[in-house]
């Protein structure tokens, strides 16, 4: 439970994209701290370690900065568009004793028997909200489907969740699933410019003549 | 059949400009594995059939196959032999206008071996350099 990571960060006066991409290159990150009613700190972190951290499901930092030590939330991550690298972090504080809103990741736990039967398991729902205190944040929440049989479904109202963890999706919502996959029909060899949508809005002309052929009276009247 | 709309507002559109990158449709959301583009440009719906035939021949009925894009935009051309002039040619094919970061295709229900494997055939059949991705963990 509540896994935390202790990250060494520095305030940060040079503010701006310029010099945060200045930052980027030497492998630092940008970041900023606020909540608790306290002062906005615009702070730089180690890139690697808040990365590596992340991909762990961390979701509770310890923060020194200037000698003091802060508890704090990861409250958003931005990704540049390859979703590659991170490129900004924030921070909201966190006393030990808060309840919080966290979103946590699902995982599946153990084979299903209804796989053998034929069935393909599907997650659908791959992460889910949840409150708790602080100190009981899930690296991730374990989903468990050894009992899963062909056609059966595990909803959120089925999770086992630990006593002091409330999931807040809805209770129907499905999470995952096991099931035949019906095997696609054969794509029809379409002709070329055969087929064309249905334009909103334009009255439908008179159909064409039978001696046109099927293929034809699914063409657009407005066709070449 | 290949993929196109079934109901437009306008047969024909101009051919626009793909400037800058995605964002949206730019993390794998409902797979486990996902190929993303790291190209801009236009994929048309015989690519995205042809992609989504060499997947699922090699995963034969095992895992799922999400396809993230759908061609919205109609592309025109003159026939052969024509004049230039008399108007704009007809609609020809359905394109999907994709910028760097777009999540092509999502797979889930197959380890990642498999999947890393079946999207390298779905990539032969892109016109864009595509990249590998899994999804993220939820940390927000």
């Amino acid at each position: 439970m509540a896994h935390t990571t202790q990250l060494q960060v520095q305030s940060r006066t040079a503010l701006g994209s310029r010099s945060n991409r200045r930052l980027r290159r030497t492998g630092v990150l940008p970041g900023v701290i606020y909540g608790h009613k306290q002062a906005i700190v615009p702070i730089t972190l180690p890139g690697k370690e808040l990365a590596l951290a992340l991909d762990h499901g961390t979701h509770l930092f310890d923060l020194n900065l200037d000698g003091q030590s802060e508890k704090a939330l990861i409250k958003e991550v931005q990704y540049d568009h390859l979703g590659k690298e991170i490129i900004h972090v924030d921070f909201t504080r966190v006393s030990l004793d808060e309840r919080v809103r966290v979103t946590v990741s699902l995982e599946l736990k153990g084979e299903a028997p209804g796989e053998k039967d034929g069935g393909v398991v599907q997650q659908i729902l791959n992460e889910i909200e949840i409150e708790c205190l602080v100190t009981e944040i899930p690296d991730s929440v374990l989903v468990d489907i050894s009992g899963m049989a062909l056609d059966a479904e595990i909803r959120v109202k089925d999770l086992k969740l630990p006593e002091n963890i409330k999931a807040l999706a809805e209770k129907e919502q499905m999470v995952v699933s096991c099931h035949t996959i019906e095997e696609e029909a054969p794509a029809e060899p379409a002709a070329e410019g055969a087929a064309e949508p249905e334009v909103i809005g334009r009255k439908v002309e008179e159909a064409p003549a039978p001696a046109a052929g099927a293929a034809a009276e699914k063409k657009a009247p407005e066709k070449k | 059949m290949p993929l196109m709309p079934k109901r437009v507002k306008f047969r024909k559109s101009q051919r626009g400009k793909m400037k800058g990158n995605a964002s949206r449709g730019n993390y794998v959301a409902f797979g486990d594995y996902g190929l993303q583009t790291t190209e801009g440009s236009w994929i048309t719906a015989r690519q995205i059939e042809a992609g989504r035939v060499a997947c699922s021949h090699y995963l034969r009925r095992e895992g799922r196959l999400f396809i993230r894009i759908f061609p919205h935009k109609p592309v025109s051309a003159k026939p052969l032999e024509t004049r230039m002039g008399k108007g704009k040619g007809e609609p020809e094919f359905w394109v999907a206008v994709v910028k760097p970061g777009q999540v092509l295709f999502e797979i889930t229900g197959v380890d990642e071996r498999t999947a890393k494997q079946a999207l390298a055939r779905v990539a032969h059949k892109m016109p864009v350099n595509c990249r590998f991705v899994a999804r993220r963990h939820a940390v927000a």
